[in-house]
């Protein structure tokens, strides 16, 4: 396991500057989940370190040892760097046992080295060794492409989305025993992925990749909590946005005078709040005044839109346990829990302005 | 023979029983020449059998199509292979040209090539010139398959190779290869089957094969027993070679296990081979297109054609033999469509092992020389049905057997793309069987069958074996022209004949690959579904 180093990575595809000067630092036996829409990078990223595509500017090392820099590329079967392609990739032609030991030498192969080790490290029981791959679930598939890419010790692992194919239950199955197996063999690795609960989730620390340029990299914690642009704040989770007036550690905005997480803002503002930290109350416990216009039931909780009254007119969003939601059309009195985010570039227009749920 | 998948269709229906009986009798006019063939191979006696067929004769001709059919195969695997890989998987300049030039020769028949080759010289009357003719022939026959499995495969399993350590050559070996091998072999069994079917080439170039010989014996004016016992021993390896391809073809498909789009194959940088490549393949095209359309082209502008010709000259006599050409493939053509929609209207609409059995029945014929055919038809009508002998009808009924398989393919298909469901959408929307067929499956399957009927067309106007021997006097047509010209060194005269077939065949496969696909066509028309 290696420590990974990119440095002012770019990239042009058929004119289109694809990465603009990406630099990050993965640690040894770091999981690294880099978010981005489609269209942001991130699987181009990915090509780059595989060493699938050259690099047209800056330098990618991989235990202090150059890889890739303009005009070199070590070549992708010289780098020692597993890779989990989107739907697993298993050769069809090979049977479980023979794709995971495809990486090994001659004499391993025949050895059936490590086999079932490996079957167990990602959770499948060992008498699929001989299993043809037409004849395993998505989910399977992937883990035994998982298994196939830890095979030879790789210095670094690399996931392209390998979740996207799977549906909603076997995704958050896979997620966990991929998850536990890269933690048990220690690897260093890198996942792509455009779902942020998946980012969230399973990277130690997550990257968020906009439009070729890495807009944050923190911890999931504090990149839920502190998005460093309302881009990000929107991309990783739901946002309220309202105008706001900052002013010695307050910011003045249609929710009332709020806690700023960042002290030192002051002027005009744009607040974002997450609706979860949004909660309902009766006329005696107080707040701001609202009409509860909609509600989205999605059974453990709900997300119910909210129109302010009065001069400060306007829709906000909150996150609701469902059992706690009054019927539509009831007033309710809002307040907001913990520090608020602020930016300083105001929201265009006056009053409040609830952004997308 | 049926596909398994979204095609497949609804609960199992009795057979209408008129379609059922119409099917059964095309079945049985179907494996008649198999059934006289082995007639009068045995009919002899076993002893006469085994004597005739126990000689160094056979064994020689043996020898000689067996080296034959493995040096062609190996040598069009190795051709069609390495041209689909440059074509689809290197950034070689031009490569959609190079595509299209790696197919055209299939609308050259081989005995046109073998026409061109002889007359630029004589020295390719031997084993060499037949293996170079009949590789310049077929190998688009494994090229296509092979470009399709290319163009199928997973760009991620490659690179999933490459990060666990494979060179590009490694990779070919461990992953491209194994997952190339049902087309490949299936592509190298359709080689072998033509080229132990192929007489016109073989009988210019004057190599002894089964095909030439049995005509030898049949116009020594041998007993039937003798010809019809090659043409037993010829069958048997034909049939061998159609069982092993299905077997390959059912069985070792690999499903793509993803789904979902993927991005396009990375194409590997040729570097210093840059230059080696583009003249290695302008080399094939040169051999497989510019010497034999270019042999035409020169022997067109030799003057004093007339008096070595053996036949009628002049342009006259072109349009003539042109028109026979086409009236016979129209009359094939028709002929084998009305055997072909029965047999797809079955195995399409309904299911069973009879329905099953006389599909396979068909297919089956895709495995009999022409020449058997051929015999098996003279004989049949010389002793029993003498008012057809030497007649039009026969000619065409023997086209129809020759061709029903590659028929059967394509109208299969084209039936399918009218599924059950749609007709039964237009039941329920109250239109009665016949306003169905009218409004909903004829539009939907039309395409499909105008292209069988259009291959079979091309097939019959190239065909010569069958044309040859059962033509009725008086009857010339471009192939037997050729033919004819050509057998008694007669190139300038053979010439325009040659020319007018070859423009025919490529302007029709030509209008059918605009329509189709070329890669459709072509693999259609070969059965390399």
């Amino acid at each position: 396991m290696a420590q990974l180093d990119i440095s002012r990575l770019t990239k042009r595809i058929g004119g289109v500057d694809v990465l603009r000067g990406i630099s990050f630092t993965v640690a040894s036996g770091e999981l690294v989940a880099i978010l981005g829409a489609s269209g942001s990078g991130k699987t181009t990223l990915l090509r780059l370190i595989a060493g699938f595509e050259r690099v047209d500017g800056g330098e990618i090392k991989l235990a202090h040892e150059l890889l890739a820099s303009p005009g070199m590329s070590k070549k992708p079967e010289a780098r020692g760097i597993g890779y989990v392609a989107q739907e697993g990739a298993l050769f069809p032609h090979l049977n479980v046992a023979d794709n995971i030991t495809f990486g090994l030498s001659r004499a391993q192969r025949r050895a059936h080295h490590r086999v079932a080790e490996l079957l167990k490290l990602v959770g499948l029981p060992a008498h699929y060794a001989s299993r043809a791959p037409q004849n395993l679930s998505g989910g399977e598939q992937q883990r035994v492409a998982l298994a196939r890419a830890l095979a030879p010790s790789p210095k670094l692992l690399l996931l392209d989305e390998p979740f996207s194919a799977l549906d909603a239950a076997l995704r958050v199955e896979t997620r966990e025993a991929v998850a536990q197996a890269i933690r048990a063999a220690g690897a260093t690795a890198i996942l792509v992925t455009h779902d942020q609960e998946e980012a969230l989730s399973m990277g130690e620390r997550v990257g968020v990749l906009q439009h070729g340029v890495l807009a944050q990299m923190s911890t999931p914690e504090e990149l839920y909590h502190r998005p460093a642009t309302p881009y990000v704040a929107d991309f990783v989770g739901d946002a309220v946005f309202l105008s706001g007036i900052a002013e010695g550690g307050r910011v003045h905005c249609p929710l009332g005078a709020l806690r700023l997480a960042s002290p030192g803002l002051s002027g005009p503002v744009t607040v974002m709040i997450r609706p979860e930290q949004i909660s309902l109350g009766t006329e005696a416990s107080g707040g701001v005044a609202a009409t509860l216009k909609h509600v989205a039931f999605f059974g453990r909780d709900a997300v119910v839109t909210l129109a302010l009254q009065g001069a400060l007119a306007g829709d906000v969003t909150a996150r609701l346990f469902s059992q706690s939601v009054p019927p539509c059309g009831s007033g309710a009195w809002l307040s907001v829990a913990g520090e608020v985010i602020a930016y300083p570039a105001p929201v265009s227009g006056a009053g409040a302005e609830a952004a997308m749920a | 023979m049926r596909e398994a998948g979204t095609l497949t269709l609804a609960a199992p229906r009795r057979p209408n029983k008129g379609l059922l009986a119409a099917g059964m009798a095309i079945a049985i006019l179907v494996l008649l020449p198999i059934g006289v063939t082995a007639v009068n191979a045995l009919g002899a006696g076993w002893n006469l059998a085994v004597t005739l067929l126990w000689r160094p004769l056979t064994f020689e001709l043996l020898q000689n199509t067996l080296a034959l059919i493995g040096c062609v195969t190996i040598a069009c695997a190795l051709i069609g292979t390495g041209t689909a890989w440059m074509v689809e998987r290197t950034d070689l300049p031009g490569r959609k040209l190079w595509g299209v030039l790696a197919v055209v020769p299939l609308a050259i028949p081989a005995f046109i090539s073998s026409y061109a080759w002889l007359s630029l010289d004589s020295v390719f009357a031997n084993f060499g010139g037949a293996l170079l003719v009949v590789t310049m022939s077929y190998y688009p026959l494994i090229y296509l398959p092979v470009a399709a499995s290319l163009r199928e495969m997973d760009p991620a399993l490659e690179e999933t190779a490459r990060a666990l350590g494979n060179s590009p050559r490694a990779i070919f070996w461990r992953v491209v290869l194994p997952q190339l091998r049902p087309a490949l072999l299936g592509g190298m069994l359709l080689v072998a089957l033509n080229t132990l079917v192929e007489f016109g080439a073989f009988a210019l170039l004057r190599f002894r094969t089964f095909t030439t010989a049995i005509y030898g014996a049949y116009r020594a004016g041998f007993s039937g027993a003798e010809p019809a016992l090659l043409a037993m021993v010829l069958m048997v390896l034909c049939i061998a070679c159609l069982v092993a391809e299905q077997l390959v073809r059912g069985r070792a498909r690999y499903g793509r296990l993803a789904r979902g789009t993927r991005a396009a194959a990375s194409r590997y940088h040729l570097g210093k081979w840059r230059f080696i490549v583009p003249v290695a393949l302008a080399a094939l095209g040169f051999a497989a297109l510019v010497v034999p359309l270019g042999m035409i082209a020169f022997w067109l502008t030799q003057p004093g054609s007339d008096a070595t010709s053996v036949t009628a000259t002049g342009w006259a006599a072109v349009a003539q033999a042109s028109w026979s050409s086409v009236r016979l493939g129209l009359g094939g053509a028709a002929l084998t469509m009305a055997m072909a929609l029965p047999l797809g209207l079955l195995a399409t609409r309904y299911d069973g092992w009879l329905v099953s059995v006389l599909e396979r029945a068909a297919y089956l014929a895709q495995g009999v020389p022409g020449i058997a055919v051929a015999l098996a038809l003279i004989s049949l009508t010389v002793h029993h049905l003498h008012p057809l002998y030497q007649s039009h009808l026969l000619l065409l009924f023997a086209y129809s057997v020759l061709f029903l398989p590659l028929a059967l393919v394509s109208v299969r298909a084209a039936l399918l793309q009218a599924q059950l469901r749609l007709e039964e959408a237009g039941r329920s929307l109250g239109l009665n069987v016949f306003a169905v067929l009218l409004r909903v499956t004829l539009p939907l399957a039309a395409p499909g069958l105008g292209a069988a009927a259009a291959m079979v067309f091309i097939s019959v106007t190239t065909e010569l074996t069958a044309t040859l021997l059962l033509a009725p006097i008086g009857t010339q047509t471009l192939a037997t022209q050729i033919w004819a010209n050509t057998s008694t060194v007669a190139f300038a005269a053979a010439a325009p004949f040659a020319a007018a077939l070859a423009a025919m065949s490529m302007l029709a496969s030509w209008l059918l690959a605009r329509r189709f696909g070329a890669s459709g066509v072509a693999s259609l028309a070969h059965g390399a579904v």
